[in-house]
């Protein structure tokens, strides 16, 4: 029986017959590769569409959200490592179900769409592609919570069920992707560009760990490429980070930090930066640009006030506010 | 203080050499670990298949086909391949 070279993120891996992918879950049986969580989802729940976390789309509203088992990127301070560090073989939860039954109980449940998150969906793939196609049929959103770590052509295509994605920029350095996530960063800034190019609604988040990827000057640089590449409307999520799975010996980002961070990023143009993470941060409040209107605040995962007019606009100033917010 | 005043001797300086050898192999094989990991078709993992055929027999996990991939040509199983 032959290997197989898995095409789907820019690992390639080359698949014995009888072995996994990197990602534990993509299989190679009698010279085919295998999905095998296919419709065997180990994790679904019901969270707000600011826990994902997406300020710009649709917010207040609740979203549909579920992962299967596994992961192509092996994140040091990974906090679902339960979830993504395991194959489908290793898990003791494991639900039966086909994406038609998926999209009936996101009706259900009266969400305004299904999030493929917790691990990154890159793995699940056709699993995601599936659920998405009958979802957007019976106007539901997809949302895309993802590392970018997928080729152009497979991410192109899923981009025609997508409506918004949620990307994670780990840092503006390709050694940090290494250590930090045995990954490297050039092909996720493509995976942005492209997701970009083809339409659908990104965020982008950078998880900034003490030491690690605090750097100023990287994250100016960051969010230099940010503006120059995806637009300083891309709204950009600087997030808490807390001691996890194999990254326990650093200590919680200071709330100085993030603040600078985000400084940087607002100096350089971006217009929509947040603070993640933080409980009651002012760093977690639309305001529009132009005059400082409050439009949208929060608290936590909760909308607790929204200003915005009906069709998206500030109402002191009337600027259109980038987003889909109907 | 101790130490300081106790008399250089050559032996001190083989050892001091021999622990900077070995922390720099153990540098370069960390270093190799962390290209390998990152570089492209390096990625398989050997798991239990005959765990994940009970488990695809008893219906908790699927053998559905996947998209994008194909057959390993000669020059993707010999390794080489550049990291992305």
């Amino acid at each position: 029986m032959s290997a197989v070279t898995c095409e789907l993120c820019p690992r390639g891996c080359v698949i014995p017959e009888g072995a996994a992918g990197d990602c534990r879950v993509r299989v190679n049986l009698g010279g085919k590769l295998r999905a095998t969580t296919y419709g065997r989802p180990s994790a679904i729940h019901i969270d707000p569409m600011e826990k994902k976390p997406l300020y710009h789309f649709h917010p207040g509203t609740q979203v549909f959200s579920l992962a299967t088992a596994g992961c192509n990127l092996h994140c040091l301070n990974c906090q679902n490592w339960q979830l993504s560090q395991r194959g489908g073989d290793e898990m003791e939860q494991i639900y039966r179900v086909e994406p038609a039954e998926v999209v009936a109980a996101a009706q259900g449940e009266r969400c305004r769409g299904i999030a493929y998150t917790y691990s990154d969906p890159v793995v699940f793939y056709e699993y995601v592609e599936d659920i998405a196609t009958l979802a957007r049929a019976v106007g539901l959103v997809n949302v895309f919570v993802t590392a970018a770590y997928i080729n152009r052509e497979p991410l192109r295509r899923l981009c025609r069920v997508l409506d918004a994605a949620h990307a994670d920029l780990k840092a503006f350095d390709d050694g940090f992707y290494r250590r930090v996530s045995s990954a490297t960063l050039k092909p996720v800034l493509e995976a942005m560009v492209t997701m970009r190019e083809e339409g659908i609604w990104l965020e982008v988040i950078n998880l900034v760990i003490p030491t690690m990827n605090d750097d100023l000057a990287m994250i100016r640089r960051m969010s230099r490429w940010i503006a120059k590449e995806l637009g300083v409307d891309t709204p950009l999520h600087f997030s808490r980070f807390m001691p996890q799975y194999r990254m326990r010996n650093l200590p919680p980002t200071p709330i100085q930090t993030l603040e600078r961070a985000r400084n940087e990023a607002r100096d350089v143009g971006l217009r929509y930066v947040y603070i993640g993470n933080v409980l009651g941060d002012e760093g977690s409040t639309t305001r529009c640009p132009r005059d400082g209107t409050l439009l949208i605040g929060r608290s936590g995962f909760i909308v607790t006030e929204n200003h915005l007019t009906p069709d998206g606009r500030c109402p002191t100033c009337n600027d259109k506010i980038p987003g889909v917010w109907s | 203080m101790i130490a300081a005043a106790r008399p250089w001797h050559p032996r001190d300086t083989r050892l001091l050499g021999l622990i900077a050898l070995a922390l720099v192999l153990i540098a370069l094989h960390l270093g190799e670990g962390l290209d390998l990991a990152a570089r492209a078709g390096s990625g398989h993992r050997v798991i239990d298949r005959q765990a994940l055929e009970r488990r695809i027999d008893a219906g908790d996990l699927r053998d559905h086909e996947a998209q994008w991939f194909h057959q390993a040509r000669p020059e993707e199983t010999s390794g080489g391949r550049r990291t992305p």
